[in-house]
C-alpha cells in the first residue's frame, strides 16, 4: 500500500466491503479493503479462485457500487456521481481487459479496436485503431474475424482495443488464466511494457504468482481482507 | 464518422431468418393489402356506374310518374329502367339472366362495353341495343351456346343477339356472377310479356345534376307515401367496402395466422441477434458507453437493414399478386392502379417495419440495461424475452387492421386466435416440463427425448406451435373445402332437385303442372312466394342503419321472401318451439335460427310486415335450422297459411330434370312468359369452378403458412443450436456413436411431431367442426383422418429436419471445439 500518495493517487479504495445476498443469508467478499494507485503505477492482484478478486476489480472501476466505503478516481468520489457520469468516466480513462476477451465475433480484429473509440467520438479512431494493433504485432491480421485468431492472438486484440482509448487506468481480469505459458508471457509483457511505456496504471487480478513479480505493488485477497503480498 | 463499426456489426447479426421472416411478413401483408385494394377497385369500377347516374329511385312496383316529372322540374335528368332475373332460352339450353331494359338517355353515367363483331374490337356506347336486338354477357352466350345474330328466346319474344356486353351500368357484381346481365329497350320488354302484375320486377329512375337540387329532390322523395329506396354513389362505395371486407375476411385470417409464425419468428430471431450483440454490448456498457446511447446505437444501426430487408418483401408480395390475380381471372374483379398498389405496399413495409423494430427494440434494450459488471464477470447480460402482451398487442393491432368485421363480429374469434398463438407456447412448455417428469428414470432412448423439450425451453415450446399452428390451419382449410363440396354434390345426387322455377303467377300454376306432368317432369308442389318488407319488430320500427341491424341492413333494406306451409318442411330440423297445426287460424311464423339470431329476435317475438298497402303481424312460434344446400325451396321466414291468405302472391317450385329432358322444359319455358328457371347444376358448376379457383388459394395459403411454420422453426432450431451442438460433443466424447446419435435426435423430433400433431390435427377438429355448423350450417363430415395427417406430416416435417441438421458437431475434434467454445454460438 502506497501510503505516501494520497493526495495525488489516481485511484483511491478506503475501506470498502461489499457482498451478495443469497436467499436467507449475506456472503461477505470484501471486508474493509483500502488500497491506492498513483498514475503510472502497476498493481498485481493476487488471490485464488472466488477470493473476491473480480468484485474488487468490479468495485474499484465504478462497475459495482460498494455495500460500504468510498472508492476515488482522480480525486472524485466515483459512488457519488450518478451511472451515466461514472459511466462517462469509465469511456475517457479506463480500458479493460477481459480473462473472456469479449471480442465481437461478428466485427473485424480493427473494427473490435475501433469500436469503443466510435463511441467516445475519437475524430482519429481508426488511426488509432491500426497503431494499436501495430503495437501489439497484428496489423497484419487487421481484417479477419476474431473467430480466425488463436487465443493468445483474441487476447493482444483485447489489449490493443484497451491501450487504443490511451486510459490512465487498465484494469484486467486473469488476463492470461485461458492461454498457455508462452501465449500468457507475451500477452503479459504486451499489458507491463504498453502500460510503462504510456504510462498507464495498471489493476490486474491474476493467480500466476510468476507473471506477478513484474508489478512493483502486489496485493493478496484472502477471506475478503488485502494485504500486501 | 465512416459506418460506424456497431451499425456493421448489428447489420450482420441480424441474421437470414430474421430477415426472411420480415420478407414473408411484408409479402404476405403486401399481397393482402393488394389484392383487397384491387378488389374493392375492381368492384367500384364495375359498380361505380351501377346507378347509370349520380342517385337511383327503386321500387318493386312502378314507381308513380311524379317522382320524375318533379326530378326534371327540379333541372336533374332522368332516365328508366326495369331490372329482373328470368330465363333466357336458345334452343335445348336454358340460362338465367339478369334483365336491364332501359329507356331513353340511360346510361346518364358511364357507358356500355360492347363487342358488336365477332373478333371485332370493344366499342362504348351510350345508347342500348337497337329495337329487337340484345346485349348479352359472354357468360351468358356461354351458357347458350349463342354467337352473334343468332335469335334467343326471352319471354314470348325472340330476340338477336346484337352484340357481347363485358361492362353495363346498373348492374352490380354479384347479379352478374349468377346471373350474367342481358341488356334491351324498355320498348323491345314489352314484346317479352315478362312483366305482369306479380313479377318480382325492380323499377327504376337513374337522375344526374348537380348536387345542390339533387339533395333537395332526394329530402322530398324520402317524404313520399309510395318511399322508394334511393341510392347514391357513396352509398354504393360503402356497400362495397364492406363486400370487400366480407370476401377477404378468411383470407385476413391466414394472413393474420402468418403474420402471427413470422412475429414468433421473428421474436426468435431478435432473440439470436441480440444473443450475438451481447458481448459487444457488455463490453461497452463497461467500457463506460451510456446505456441509453447503446440502445438508440442498437436501434438506429437496426433501421436500415431492416427497412432494406421489408422492401425486399414488395417485388415478391407483387409476385403473389400476380399468381393469385392468374388464378382468379374471371372470378373476381380484380383492377390494379399503381397508386394503390404502391400504397398498399408501403403501407405493409412500414407495418412490418414498425412491428420488427418493436420486437427487436424489446429484445435490444435488455442489452443495455444489464449488470455493467456482467462482462468482467465473464458472464453476457442477461435477455429480456420478447414480452406476451406486447405480441398479442402488435397481433391484435394488426388483426383490427386487417379484419376490422371479425373485429367487430368475431371478437371472440379474434381473441381466440390471439391467445392461441400466444399460449400455445406457453401450454407445450408446461407440457413438456410435465413429459420430462414422467419419463425420469425410464430407458435412455425414451428419457432423452422426453427431457430434451424440455432443455430446450422455449425454442421447442415455440417450434411445436409453430408446427400446429399451421397443420391446424392447413387442415382446417382442407376439411371445410372437402365438406362443403361433399354436401354440394349430395344436394345434386341423381334424383334430386336439380332446377328451380320461380315468377309463376296464380293463374299460370294448373297450365305449368300440366305441362310439366305430360312433358314426363313429374308432379310439382308449389311454395307460394310473398314479397313483404319488415317493418316492425315487437312494435319497434326497424332502422336499417341501426348498429344493432348491421348484419342484416341489406335485407331490410329491400323486400324479403316470405312463404307459407301447413307442414314442416323435411329438409329442415325444428330446434325451439312448436310448428303450427294444418288448423292453425293464428298468424305465425317460423324463422331460420340464423336469421333470427341476426334479428334479435326469438320464439313469441312478433315481426311486422307491409305487403301491398297492409300490415301483417306474425309471432314467431318456432325456430329452424334450414338445410340451404338441399336444393329445394328454402325460406328464412315461414308463415302459417292462414297468415298470408289474400295477400298478392307468385308461386315457387322445384324440380328433377334429367340432362335429356331440358330441351322439353325449354319448350314449355317459352310458353310461359314471366316463368323464371334457375339450373342448379350450372350453380354448381359456378360454385366448383370458384372452389377449384379457392382450392388454389388455399393451396397457397398453405404453403405460406408452412413456409412460416418452417421459418419459426428453424428459428427455433437456431435458438438451441449451441445447445444441442454441446450436447452432442459431450455425448460424443463419453463414447456415443453417430448411429445413436441421430436416433436420439430423431427421437426427439418425433416427440415434438407428435405433440404439434396431436395439437393441430385436434384444433383443426375442433375449427372445422365450428366453421361447418355455425358458418356454412352444413352437417359436419367425419374429420377423425385429421389426427392421423396432422401426426403423420409434423413427425416426418421433423425428421427431415433432423436428418439434414448440420453434422459438423458430430467428429470428435468438432466436438473438442464445441465444447471449448461453450455452446458460445460465435
Amino acid at each position: 500500500m502506497n501510503a505516501a500518495c494520497d493526495r495525488c493517487g489516481l485511484l483511491r479504495l478506503e475501506d470498502v466491503s461489499h457482498g451478495y445476498s443469497g436467499n436467507e443469508e449475506t456472503a461477505s467478499i470484501l471486508e474493509g479493503v483500502s488500497l491506492t494507485l498513483e498514475r503510472g503505477e502497476r498493481a498485481a492482484l493476487l488471490g485464488v479462485s472466488g477470493s473476491g478478486k473480480t468484485t474488487l476489480l468490479a468495485v474499484a472501476s465504478g462497475l459495482e457500487p460498494p455495500r460500504a466505503g468510498r472508492v476515488r478516481f482522480l480525486d472524485r468520489d466515483l459512488y457519488a456521481l450518478d451511472e451515466n457520469r461514472r459511466a462517462a468516466l469509465r469511456l475517457a480513462h479506463l480500458g479493460f481487459v477481459f480473462q473472456d476477451i469479449q471480442l465481437f465475433p461478428l466485427l473485424d480484429v480493427l473494427e473490435n479496436v475501433r469500436l469503443p473509440l466510435a463511441f467516445r467520438g475519437d475524430a482519429d479512431a481508426e488511426e488509432r485503431a491500426r497503431e494499436a494493433l501495430e503495437a501489439v504485432g497484428l496489423a497484419r491480421r487487421a481484417r479477419v474475424r476474431p473467430s480466425a485468431l488463436s487465443g493468445g492472438e483474441q487476447q493482444r486484440v483485447a489489449v490493443a482495443r484497451a491501450f487504443a482509448l490511451r486510459p490512465l487506468l487498465l484494469v484486467a481480469d486473469e488476463p492470461t488464466a485461458r492461454l498457455d505459458r508462452g501465449h500468457a508471457r507475451r500477452v503479459w509483457d504486451l499489458l507491463t511494457g504498453l502500460g510503462r511505456e504510456r504510462g498507464t496504471a495498471l489493476l490486474v487480478a491474476t493467480h500466476d504468482e510468476a507473471l506477478a513479480t513484474d508489478c512493483a505493488t502486489r496485493y493478496r485477497l484472502e477471506g475478503g481482507r488485502l494485504r500486501n503480498a | 464518422m465512416r459506418a460506424s463499426p456497431l451499425t456493421r456489426a448489428v447489420g450482420r447479426a441480424f441474421g437470414g431468418r430474421a430477415r426472411a421472416a420480415v420478407v414473408l411478413a411484408t409479402a404476405t401483408l403486401g399481397t393482402f393489402l393488394v389484392l383487397r385494394g384491387a378488389l374493392f377497385a375492381g368492384l367500384v369500377r364495375r359498380d361505380a356506374d351501377l346507378l347509370g347516374g349520380r342517385a337511383t329511385l327503386a321500387l318493386s312496383r312502378p314507381l308513380p310518374a311524379l317522382l320524375a316529372a318533379r326530378a326534371r322540374r327540379d333541372g336533374l335528368r332522368t332516365a328508366s329502367w326495369v331490372r329482373f332475373p328470368t330465363a333466357a332460352v336458345h334452343g335445348p339450353r336454358i340460362a338465367l339472366a339478369t334483365v336491364l331494359a332501359v329507356g331513353p338517355g340511360y346510361p346518364l353515367r358511364g357507358d356500355f362495353r360492347v363487342r358488336i363483331r365477332a373478333g371485332g374490337p370493344r366499342v362504348r356506347r351510350r345508347t342500348p341495343p337497337p329495337r329487337g336486338g340484345v346485349w348479352i354477357a359472354p357468360a351468358l352466350a356461354a351458357f347458350l351456346h349463342a354467337r352473334l345474330g343468332d335469335r334467343i328466346d326471352v319471354g314470348v319474344a325472340r330476340l338477336r343477339v346484337a352484340g357481347f356486353l363485358e361492362r353495363a351500368p346498373g348492374i352490380g357484381w354479384r347479379a352478374s356472377l349468377f346471373a350474367p346481365p342481358l341488356v334491351m329497350r324498355l320498348a323491345t320488354l314489352a314484346a317479352t310479356r315478362l312483366v305482369l302484375p306479380q313479377s318480382r320486377v325492380v323499377y327504376g329512375l337513374s337522375l344526374e345534376g348537380p348536387r345542390t337540387p339533387l339533395d333537395t329532390y332526394l329530402s322530398w322523395v324520402r317524404t313520399r307515401p309510395s318511399r322508394p329506396f334511393v341510392r347514391r354513389r357513396r352509398d354504393v362505395v360503402r356497400s362495397l367496402r364492406r363486400t370487400t371486407r366480407r370476401l377477404t375476411r378468411y383470407a385476413a385470417l391466414v394472413v393474420l395466422a402468418v403474420l402471427a409464425l413470422a412475429v414468433f419468428a421473428l421474436g426468435l430471431a431478435a432473440r439470436a441477434t441480440a444473443r450475438r450483440l451481447a458481448p459487444v454490448a457488455a463490453y461497452l456498457v463497461a467500457q463506460g458507453v451510456d446505456r441509453a446511447r447503446l440502445g438508440r446505437s442498437f436501434l438506429t444501426a437496426l433501421a436500415r437493414p431492416l427497412l432494406t430487408t421489408c422492401a425486399l418483401g414488395t417485388p415478391v408480395a407483387l409476385l403473389a399478386v400476380a399468381l393469385i390475380a392468374a388464378l382468379f381471372r374471371g372470378e373476381l374483379p380484380l383492377v390494379f392502379a399503381p397508386g394503390p398498389v404502391l400504397g398498399s405496399l408501403l403501407v405493409a413495409v412500414l407495418a412490418t417495419a414498425v412491428l420488427s423494430s418493436a420486437l427487436f427494440a424489446n429484445t435490444l434494450r435488455a442489452l443495455a440495461t444489464g449488470s455493467p459488471a456482467a462482462a468482467l464477470r465473464g458472464s453476457r447480460l442477461p435477455l429480456r424475452r420478447a414480452s406476451g402482451v406486447v405480441l398479442g398487442a402488435a397481433l391484435l393491432l394488426v388483426g383490427a387492421l386487417l379484419v376490422p368485421d371479425v373485429g367487430v363480429h368475431h371478437p371472440k374469434l379474434l381473441a381466440a386466435l390471439v391467445l392461441g398463438a400466444v399460449l400455445l407456447p406457453v401450454l407445450f412448455r408446461a407440457g413438456f416440463a410435465l413429459l420430462a417428469r414422467l419419463a425420469r428414470g425410464r430407458a435412455v432412448g425414451l428419457w432423452w427425448p422426453a427431457t430434451a423439450l424440455a432443455r430446450r425451453g422455449w425454442a421447442a415450446a415455440v417450434e411445436a406451435s409453430a408446427l400446429a399452428f399451421a397443420l391446424g390451419l392447413a387442415l382446417t382449410a382442407v376439411g371445410v373445402e372437402h365438406g362443403v363440396v361433399r354436401d354440394l354434390e349430395h344436394g345434386l345426387a341423381r334424383g334430386q332437385p336439380n332446377w328451380f322455377l320461380y315468377g309463376i303467377t296464380p293463374g299460370a300454376r294448373a297450365p305449368l303442372a300440366r305441362a310439366l306432368a305430360q312433358a314426363g317432369l313429374g308432379r310439382v308442389r308449389y311454395a307460394p312466394f310473398v314479397t313483404a318488407r319488415l317493418v316492425r319488430i315487437d312494435g319497434r320500427r326497424v332502422r336499417a342503419s341501426s348498429p344493432r341491424y348491421r348484419r342484416v341492413a341489406w335485407l331490410l333494406r329491400h323486400d324479403q321472401n316470405l312463404s307459407s306451409r301447413r307442414r314442416f318442411p323435411p329438409t329442415n330440423r325444428l330446434l325451439a318451439g312448436r310448428f303450427w297445426s294444418p288448423a292453425s287460424r293464428a298468424a305465425e311464423a317460423s324463422l331460420d335460427r340464423r336469421f333470427a339470431r341476426l334479428l334479435h329476435v326469438g320464439i313469441g317475438s312478433t315481426l311486422a310486415y307491409r305487403v301491398a298497402g297492409r300490415t301483417v303481424t306474425l309471432r314467431v312460434t318456432s325456430l329452424r335450422r334450414v338445410d340451404w344446400w338441399s336444393f329445394r325451396p328454402n325460406f328464412f321466414v315461414l308463415a302459417s297459411p292462414s297468415a298470408l291468405r289474400g295477400l298478392p302472391r307468385s308461386y315457387l317450385t322445384s324440380l328433377a330434370v334429367p340432362p335429356a329432358a331440358v330441351p322439353r322444359l325449354a319448350r314449355i319455358l317459352r310458353r310461359s312468359p314471366g316463368v323464371s328457371a334457375v339450373d342448379a347444376s350450372a350453380l354448381l358448376r359456378l360454385a366448383r369452378r370458384t372452389l377449384a379457383a379457392s382450392r388454389s388459394l388455399v393451396i397457397l395459403e398453405a404453403a405460406t403458412l408452412f413456409l412460416a411454420a418452417l421459418l419459426l422453426a428453424a428459428s427455433a432450431l437456431e435458438e438451441s443450436a449451441a445447445e444441442r451442438r454441446e450436447e452432442r460433443a459431450l455425448l460424443t466424447l463419453w463414447g456415443v456413436g453417430p448411429a445413436r446419435l441421430r436416433r436420439l435426435a430423431a427421437g426427439e423430433a418425433l416427440a415434438l411431431g407428435i405433440a404439434a400433431g396431436l395439437a393441430g390435427g385436434g384444433g383443426a377438429i375442433v375449427v372445422t367442426r365450428l366453421a361447418m355448423e355455425s358458418l356454412f350450417d352444413l352437417p359436419v363430415p367425419a374429420l377423425g383422418w385429421m389426427l392421423p395427417a396432422a401426426l403423420a406430416a409434423s413427425a416426418l416435417f421433423l425428421l427431415l429436419s433432423a436428418a439434414i441438421a448440420p453434422r459438423a458437431a458430430l467428429g470428435s475434434y468438432a466436438a473438442l471445439r464445441a465444447l471449448d467454445e461453450g455452446g458460445g454460438g460465435t
